[in-house]
């Protein structure tokens, strides 16, 4: 039970966490090249914990994100309802990837996913993006690997060690 | 099997769920922007968001104020390079727009001078090119020759009274002996009508010299001499200098004055130039211009 209360912790601030990185401004160079963290994390969680994450959830996090950027309301609600039903149906294989392929999954989940932001925007008559959005998806795959072990390492953090 | 089967299900239940939630999603898309409802709604959502924006401002601000603790040095010194070079710039342009506005108010004072006395008006100006007070001739060479209308014997002042004439005539220069020559000399008078002497250079700057006068002569210390117009080339009444200095000469009952030009010789750098007065008196001695004038 305590153990379920810690995960809970963790994940409502990763999810936090994300939110607020979405906020972020990074320095000039860096800035347009921000991945989806909140895309990254909900990816996490629906690998690795479903529990958590469903169809639902996944679009009232959007909504909460929009409303945090309010930019488009509905964009990332509608991206995250897709990339979690992507990864919920293709997940018994993913889980078993090595963390390298997984890792080329999610660039390539990232760049559908940029196509899909590409027409919602277009649908919400939003400022097209620069060329540096398409390179969103590499800085996620970049990332997603630390992600994926900070992420377990603090889901197991002070955790007995698992019952066999 | 049944895991299958379940898997399947919920694998159908999700795809309808997305399939709405999507349609939500989009709708909400269109709603916001297409159709503006939710403008409302919008403000008052970016209300409640404003502390959560200036909560993610915190690290962006942090790095900001770091930035200022620790700008490395060659960009430290690479700024401080900078402004001492637009400082250097702009300290000579300062320069500049003060020895500018030094020429004007010389200017302005030399008009005024001219403006004062009518009979100058058809005269040129003149920049000065070279000034030589090294041997004991006073030469100064200007800008303006014969293709202004000059001639040889034109008299040149500045603002203060007299500074010399032309001596020899270029096309497009001249080359001026100045009063404080001492070869040069000047019919001169204290006031209309009263005695008539010359005034000679010294071959100081400053200084000029009336040798040998009556000791009777109505003169004295602070009076302004004034060219007299005898003997042509000079007009009458220019300022040549002021009387500072009155000296009996031993034995043999004269006296020599000292007067301070009232051109500013040492530091001219324009003159106003204009043609010689035709000679109506005797001719002045030692005068070298004589037979050239027009």
């Amino acid at each position: 039970m305590s153990d379920s209360g810690r995960e809970t912790q963790v994940f409502l601030s990763a999810i936090i966490v994300a939110l607020l990185l979405q906020l972020v401004q990074l320095p000039a160079p860096l800035g347009p090249l921000k991945p989806w963290f909140l895309g990254m994390v909900v990816c996490y969680y629906v690998l690795e914990q479903p529990r958590y994450i469903g169809l639902g959830r996944a679009f009232l996090i959007g909504l909460t994100a929009d409303a945090l950027n309010g930019a488009l309301f509905g964009e990332q609600a509608f991206r995250l309802c897709i990339l979690t039903y992507l990864l919920l149906r293709f997940r018994y294989r993913l889980r078993f990837f090595p963390l390298w392929q997984q890792t080329a999954l999610i660039a390539v989940l990232f760049f559908n996913d940029c196509i899909l932001a590409l027409w919602i925007r277009l649908l919400g008559t939003i400022a097209q993006p620069g060329f540096a959005f398409w390179l969103t998806p590499l800085t996620a795959a970049f990332l997603w690997p630390f992600l994926f072990v900070l992420l377990d390492r603090a889901r197991r953090w002070r955790r007995p060690a698992p019952r066999l | 099997m049944s895991e299958r089967a379940d898997f399947f299900n919920k694998s159908a239940d999700s795809t309808l769920a997305l399939l709405v939630y999507c349609a939500v999603a989009v709708a909400l898309v269109v709603v916001d922007r297409r159709l503006n409802y939710l403008a409302q709604t919008r403000q008052s959502l970016l209300d409640w968001v404003r502390p959560v924006w200036q909560l993610s401002e915190i690290p962006a601000r942090l790095a900001r104020s770091a930035e200022g603790y620790f700008v490395d040095r060659s960009s430290l010194l690479a700024a401080n390079e900078q402004l001492r070079a637009d400082y250097l710039l702009q300290q000579q342009e300062l320069f500049q727009l003060r020895s500018q506005q030094q020429s004007q108010v010389r200017l302005t004072r030399l008009i005024s001078a001219i403006e004062a006395q009518p009979e100058l008006a058809n005269g040129v100006f003149a920049r000065v090119m070279a000034l030589d007070f090294s041997t004991n001739q006073h030469r100064l060479v200007v800008n303006q020759g014969a293709k202004a209308g000059l001639a040889q014997g034109s008299i040149a002042i500045d603002e203060g009274g007299l500074v010399g004439q032309v001596e020899t005539l270029g096309a497009q220069v001249a080359s001026l002996i100045l009063v404080s020559d001492p070869q040069h000399r000047i019919p001169a008078q204290v006031r209309a009508g009263g005695e008539r002497f010359y005034v000679s250079g010294t071959g100081s700057v400053r200084t000029l010299v009336i040798e040998q006068l009556a000791l009777s002569a109505a003169i004295k210390v602070g009076d302004t001499v004034q060219t007299s117009g005898l003997g042509g080339v000079f007009p009458e009444g220019i300022p040549i200098g002021v009387v500072v200095k009155l000296d009996k000469i031993a034995g043999e009952g004269l006296l020599r004055a000292e007067l301070s030009a009232s051109a500013k010789l040492g530091t001219l750098r324009e003159v106003f130039l204009m043609p010689p007065t035709p000679a109506v008196g005797p001719i002045a001695p030692k005068q070298p211009l004589q037979g050239q004038r027009k």
